[in-house]
């Protein structure tokens, strides 16, 4: 009678300890998350080829960038309803510069130790400077189809080059331009360069 | 009879109030205050020009902040990429039961769009550095020694045309917002592919065949002009590339 009283009590003391090993167990199973999921959507885009369209060779010499930023909205108004309005914000860089192949033939002569230079005047040297890329939709409230985008994009452009293709940046191009183009003449061993830029038909 | 006439103008006074409301809003109270400055830093020189500009349309246009750099860069090349950007936003389940992985597509509530963008990079050598040291003349031998030919993203455009969206029912069409996200992923995939396209190859060519006409004419022979460029030009620096990473920095 005695041992089977031991044997109770060990029995009692093995469940105990089973137990307590399988709560440990339990929370450590529950830690790990057994079950775990996630409803959502997916904001990656898809796996695409990027198609090289074109290479064109080009003879642009840049001597003034000028990064911009607009922001540019319309609104659609409505007699019954709240008006529809959107608001972008376009970035862009605006390059100045010289397109060689503007050039006269015979731009350049060399005579001794002189280099006589007529440049061709300097220019926007890209109509599409706008990187869509980094525009911003800040605002967008109603529908908007693709012309209206379209013409918000046609209008940041006009405003960045009328704030770029002013005589102050188009002289300081100029001023840029001749310190360089003299500066490269020179390491090609020419002691007088001479530099005549034609005037931009930009400036007054 | 009397008490409709009441309601009616209750209801017709409560309208006005709300499309008053409505236009006075966030856009307008925005466009009337200060603007805002948007990456300005310490360039070579920096203009700040802001102010309130109304077209014919009577839409108000603000104008931010830019910034005005000297450059010496020669462009010999530009590159056009074509590119449509899909999204498929499709209702997904996805996670693990008991250490099993799961996902789950669900074709209901599903809407897609296809962005055509073209991007343009263009291939430049900077001159800013290039000085006599670059230059090495032996009696009618000219040797020339470019810098590193680099890659820059001049210009990324939207084909919005061209965009194709499907939206079921229950679901709202795509935001500009969101389009624009994608189209920055877009361009950042084609910068990253960039490295593969091998196109400053390309680039050293196109130096070489601009300066060589400009040698030519003051008196060189073209089999006597050597053009090299400076080792590791094999590493392809993407400018724009960096640029996006700030810009997602910035977004995050």
């Amino acid at each position: 009678m005695k041992y089977i009283k031991w044997a109770f009590w060990l029995l009692a003391l093995a469940c105990v300890a089973l137990a307590g090993y399988n709560l440990n167990s339990c929370r450590q199973y529950l830690a790990k998350k057994p079950v775990d999921m996630e409803l959502g959507f997916e904001n990656d885009i898809g796996q695409t080829p990027a198609v090289l369209q074109s290479i064109e060779r080009l003879g642009q010499w840049e001597f003034l960038s000028i990064d911009d930023e607009v922001m540019v909205d319309t609104t659609d108004s409505h007699l019954l309803s709240p008006d529809d309005h959107l608001v972008r914000i376009y970035h862009g860089t605006l390059r100045l510069g010289i397109d060689f192949s503007l050039c006269d033939r015979g731009w350049a002569t060399a005579n001794g130790d002189t280099v006589s230079l007529q440049l061709p005047p300097i220019q926007l040297l890209d109509r599409n400077f706008i990187d869509e890329a980094r525009t911003r939709s800040f605002y967008e409230y109603g529908t908007w189809d693709a012309q209206a985008k379209e013409d918000l994009y046609r209008r940041a452009r006009t405003m960045m080059i009328q704030r770029a293709m002013t005589t102050q940046n188009i002289k300081q191009a100029e001023e840029n331009a001749r310190h360089q183009v003299e500066a490269l003449f020179r390491s090609l061993g020419y002691k007088k360069v001479r530099i005549t830029i034609e005037r931009s038909s930009l400036r007054p | 009879m009397k008490r409709f006439i009441y309601f009616i103008i209750v209801i017709g006074l409560l309208w006005i109030g709300y499309l008053y409301v409505s236009r006075q809003g966030l856009v307008s109270g925005f466009i009337g205050g200060e603007p805002e400055a948007v990456g300005n830093s310490g360039g070579e020189g920096t203009a700040a020009a802001a102010g309130n500009a109304k077209d014919g349309s009577g839409a108000d246009n603000l104008l931010l902040i830019s910034r005005i750099a000297r450059q010496s860069r020669l462009y010999t090349a530009e590159y056009r990429i074509h590119k449509i950007v899909t999204h498929e936003d499709l209702l997904k389940l996805k996670g693990q039961i008991f250490g099993i992985d799961f996902e789950h597509r669900f074709n209901i509530g599903d809407r897609r769009i296809a962005i055509p963008i073209e991007v343009t990079l263009k291939a430049y050598v900077d001159f800013s550095t290039f000085s006599a040291r670059n230059v090495e003349q032996r009696g009618s031998f000219i040797h020339i020694t470019l810098p590193d030919p680099k890659i820059a993203l001049t210009a990324s455009k939207v084909d919005h045309q061209g965009i194709r969206q499907f939206t079921s029912l229950w679901r709202s069409a795509y935001t500009d917002e969101e389009m624009s996200e994608f189209t920055r992923q877009g361009v950042e995939s084609v910068l990253a592919e960039v490295p593969d396209m091998r196109l400053l190859h390309t680039a050293r060519d196109c130096a070489a065949q601009t300066l060589i006409p400009l040698l030519t004419s003051l008196g060189y022979q073209e089999d006597h002009i050597i053009i090299t460029f400076r080792e590791g030009v094999g590493t392809e620096s993407i400018e724009g590339l960096e640029k996006i990473k700030e810009i997602r920095h910035e977004v995050h």
